[in-house]
Order: structure tokens, then sequence, then C-alpha cells
């Protein structure tokens, strides 16, 4: 059975996943990337070599959320992946493990709310790089700039 | 000078951290509830509204990456994230950015050994996020440091100061830029108190090996990597350089057995620097309760500090800003120096040898032009004791130049500028 899976475009993307959220840098490109919550938890799942269907199936099992909203949401989540150039998507052989692997470990008691996945991608780095993290940013951190500086026209962040 | 250092409570502003400094590498870097406590207390001493120290910004990741190991939650806590993915960004920009001068060094036959911040992020902390740095510091064999350099500005990089032989022969490193203000730091004898005198085996003859980002190079071993990081922090700054102390810690947390502590104490027997690697040893175990081996800071301690090591530490480990405000301290300051470069040579070849250094620290063309300068100099300050004294006795003496006799500004004032003002870099 063939199927689908994503591989990370190292080494020019590299990521860390910090408390929840997932921070991704393109070196080719300089853009910085983060998404939080179910994105983050999906691009580990890409980083353990899953494939769509075993990611699709982890996800509903932990989540909250119809197939059909999970499988919709997820591919524009990769879509997105891939138009930032930071996965590609290879065909591999895949003899179901999606059904066949025990994901009891991935089940928790009560599933939890489900919440689109995004990324948000931020690239005008030049400006960002700029701010003082503790002062011209607000409560969440750089590169999220304080209300009062999100004004800047210079300032794009583009989320999606 | 030196007991009177050794014998002190870690308490000199500028060579050991302040009070607020302090109690940050703590929560920094201890465990548990000590960390905790750290917290909390500096969290009262700060004004978020202010800005930090330099010193202390650098290791607001560290701060971060231990509270979030320890699961705290303070609204504090976002920004902090905040300045660790800035770093983590800055870091994985800068290591890529090297990584093509790096492999141009290899291509050219030019064997490289990473230094401070890149091995310690890449090997020690593994981790791009905690430890901020703004250049890359690269080791090459001493003779094939005017081609790395060669090299270096084939590739467009631009030298701070003139690569001439004398700089080779008497400094230790050269620091060279790129039009988007990266820095690089060649350096051909590390540490900077191995300048002249050919031990530079000392840190090629274990290196581990190292792979930055995709290129083969070297790291110094755990052992001479520590000698390194505590001789280049524990220096008298304005800003105090507290940075060493992490980065010692974690070499000691990362790799603590595997330090030889024999050849540790043998290198600071025989490169006469047991007060200033006992120094930097006492503060760690005492502020930091890191297990040193019974018997080596008794034997660090055991050693007679030599004379070389006693002149150079009275420019290392005080405030040298006084001496910097008169000629004579500049003088003393560029000899203490060259006694260190010059340690082992006989009396003749230190005097002679003095000779050539003063020369290149005074950027004069030649030796003859020695006893002028110094003749020139202290015939102007004749020259204005003369006029001070002349103005006291008729009276005269203006609100100027009483001014111009304070002890303030009078040096400097009297000689229009420091003859000896060539800072050791």
């Amino acid at each position: 059975m063939i199927n689908r899976q994503f591989i990370i475009n190292a080494p020019s993307v590299v990521s860390e996943i910090i408390d929840g959220e997932v921070v991704i840098m393109n070196l080719k490109s300089g853009n910085y990337h983060s998404s939080l919550g179910i994105g983050a938890v999906v691009w580990a799942w890409i980083e353990e070599r899953k494939s769509v269907r075993e990611i699709e199936r982890l996800t509903s099992l932990r989540y909250d959320a119809s197939a059909e909203e999970i499988t919709v949401t997820l591919k524009a989540y990769f879509d997105r992946l891939v138009d930032e150039d930071l996965v590609r998507e290879v065909a591999v052989e895949d003899p179901d493990r999606a059904n066949a692997q025990d994901y009891n470990a991935y089940t928790p008691p009560t599933k939890e709310r489900y919440e689109t996945p995004e990324l948000c991608t931020y690239t005008d780095m030049q400006d960002l790089l700029l701010l003082d993290p503790i002062h011209d940013v607000g409560d969440a951190g750089w590169p999220k700039p304080r209300d009062d500086k999100s004004a800047e026209p210079s300032r794009a962040a583009k989320e999606g | 000078m030196i007991g009177r250092i050794a014998n002190q409570d870690f308490s000199l502003f500028g060579l050991w951290p302040s009070h607020e400094q302090d109690i940050m590498l703590r929560a920094a870097i201890l465990n548990g509830e000590p960390a905790l406590a750290a917290f909390h207390e500096w969290l009262g001493l700060i004004d978020l509204d202010q800005d930090f120290d330099p010193a202390t910004f650098r290791l607001l990741p560290l701060l971060y990456g231990n509270l979030r190991k320890l699961g705290v939650t303070h609204p504090i806590m976002g920004r902090l994230k905040g300045v660790y993915r800035l770093t983590w960004y800055k870091n994985h920009k800068l290591f890529d950015s090297m990584r093509p001068v790096l492999a141009a060094l290899v291509h050219a036959g030019i064997r490289t050994m990473l230094l401070k911040g890149a091995p310690l992020v890449l090997k020690h902390y593994s981790n791009h996020a905690l430890r901020p740095m703004t250049d890359i510091d690269v080791l090459v064999p001493a003779a094939y440091a005017p081609r790395a350099i060669d090299v270096l500005k084939s590739l467009g990089w631009r030298p701070f100061d003139d690569p001439s032989p004398d700089a080779f022969k008497y400094r230790h490193a050269l620091m060279l830029s790129s039009a988007d203000n990266r820095e690089i730091d060649i350096h051909w004898h590390c540490p900077i108190e191995f300048a002249g005198s050919g031990n530079d085996d000392f840190l090629w003859s274990s290196a581990r090996p190292l792979d930055f980002n995709g290129v083969a190079t070297l790291a110094p071993d755990p052992t001479r990597h520590l000698i390194v990081t505590i001789l280049h922090g524990l220096r008298w700054n304005s800003e105090p350089p507290i940075r060493w102390i992490p980065d010692a810690m974690i070499l000691l947390r990362t790799s603590g057995g595997d330090i030889a502590w024999d050849e540790f104490v043998g290198f600071a027997r025989d490169q006469q620097l047991t007060c200033r690697l006992h120094l930097g040893l006492s503060y760690l175990q005492n502020r930091f309760d890191v297990p040193i081996p019974e018997g080596v800071l008794a034997e660090l301690q055991r050693v007679r500090t030599s004379v070389i090591e006693r002149i150079e530490n009275t420019v290392v480990l005080r405030d040298i800003r006084p001496l910097y405000l008169r000629p004579a301290g500049n003088l003393w300051i560029i000899f203490s120096n060259y006694c260190r470069y010059a340690r082992g040579a006989g009396p003749v070849e230190f005097l002679v040898g003095f000779s050539h250094y003063l020369r290149f620290r005074m950027q004069l063309r030649g030796r003859l032009e020695i006893p002028r300068v110094i003749a020139r100099g202290l015939w102007k300050r004749l020259l204005a004791f003369i006029g001070i004294w002349q103005a006291g006795q008729t009276g005269r003496r203006t609100e100027e130049d009483r001014t111009n006799s304070s002890k303030q500004t009078g040096i400097r004032r009297l000689f229009g500028r420091p003859i000896f003002l060539t800072r050791s870099r």
C-alpha cells in the first residue's frame, strides 16, 4: 500500500519544540515560523516520520473532532508547510501501519478539544531582529511586538 | 595584591558578579528550590521597565531554560521565552552564515578549531537557544594564520587591524568583519596568555572532532576548554564578564568525568597561572557547590605564585581604569603584558625584546623613537607643573587653572593625549 509522508527539509530547515510551541526556521529564506498546540504536535509526528494516514489516525484518537474536519484542516496545514518550503512530500510503502500500530500511548482518557493547526510566518526579520525582546514586545514575547508597536507598517506578521 | 584578592569574598565589581547578577546566576544555574528562591529574590531586585546590563541580558535565555525545566509559571516567562526564541534564531542564522567561511578554510588545507561559544553551544549546551553569540572564534595553527586571513579576505571579510608581521608575532588573534556586519575572530594562539610562548600544541594535541553544520572541524577537549573558559572570563572588565560562570558550569556538568584534573593542575603550575585558576575554581565551588576533587584546590594554592603572575594579576585582577589615566600606568599595563609574553627569556633577551614590544604597542616606526616620545611626555609634564606652580606663586590662578590642575583631568589635560594609551586587546 502506498501512503503519503512529509519529510522536513533538513538541513536548511531547523526547528525546536518549546513548551507546546514549535519554532521553525528556514535558513534559505531566513523566515521564522511558529505553531502552537496541535500544530506543534503534528510537527513532532512529522519529525518521527509518521505517514499522513498515521497522523490523521493519531489526531482522531487524541482530539475531539470528526474525521472529515481533521482531514481537511490537516491538509491545509500540510499545504502551508509545503508552501513555505519547510517539508516535502514523499510516497512511502505503508502496510497500513496506521491501523496495525499500538497507539494506546497517544490515547488520552478524555479527548482534547480540537483547534485547527495554524502556522504563523514572520518574513520581515530585519525589523523583528531590532526589537528589544523585553521592552518592545507584549507578554507573549518576541517576535510578537507590543500592541503599540505592531502598527508599524514595516513589520509584517503573516498568519495563516 | 594577589593575596588580597584571593582572600576577598568575591566582591570586587568588574571581576565578580554584582549582587543582582549573582542572584540571577543562581536562578539560571542551580536546581530545584535554591533556583526558585533565587528567581523570586531576583524579581524583587529588578525593574522590568529598565534596561538590563548586557551581561545579565545575555543570561536571560539560560534563565528561561532553567525555569521552564522547573515548571515555573510567571507573567515574565512569556518575555523570557521570547529572548530564548530570539537567541535560537540568531544563533542558527550565525552558524549558517559562518558555515561557508569555515568550509573555505578547511578547503584551503587549514586546520581549524572552534573556540569559546560555538563548541559550547554544539557539544555542551546542546541547544542553540541558551547561549547568545555575536561572533565565531576560530583557532588556526600559528604558521597558517596569514593564509587564513587571506582566505577570509578573498571572501570579502575585512580585518579590523593591519595583519602585519608584528601583529602575528605579538598578538593572539585578529577580528574580521563582513559587509553584513558579521564578525569572526581568527586566533593563532589560545589562550591569550600563550602569545609568544610556543605552547600552541596545548589545544591541538587533544582536540576533539566537531561537526559544525556539516563541516568537520575540531573543539578543545573538556579540560582545556575549562582552563580557557576560566582564564578568558576571569579578567577585570567594567562590565563584569559573568558568562564564563555558566560556561564553566556546563562544561563541568556535561563533561565533569572527563576533566583530567592532574593535567589541569600541571598546566596551571607550568604556565604560572595557579592563582587565577584557583580563584575561578574556588568561586565555582563556593557559590555553586561545584564538586572539585579533593586536593585540586589545595595543590593550586600550595604552588607559590610566580613573579610573572603577580605582575600580570596587578592588571588582570583589578580595576585598571586608574592605570589608563596615567602614562606610567599605561606603561605598567604594557610591561605586565610583556612579562607574560616573554616569560622564560633571559635577562638580555628580555630587555631587548621589551624595546621591540614597546615600539609595537606604542605604534612607533622604530625603537629610536621611544626615548624621544618619553622625553617629550616628561618635558610637557614638567612645563605644565612649572606653569601651575608659577600661577600659584603669583596668585593669578583662575578658576580654569584650578580645574586644569584637579586630579580628575590633570594628566590627560597636561599631556594633550596620553602617550601610552595603546590598550591591550
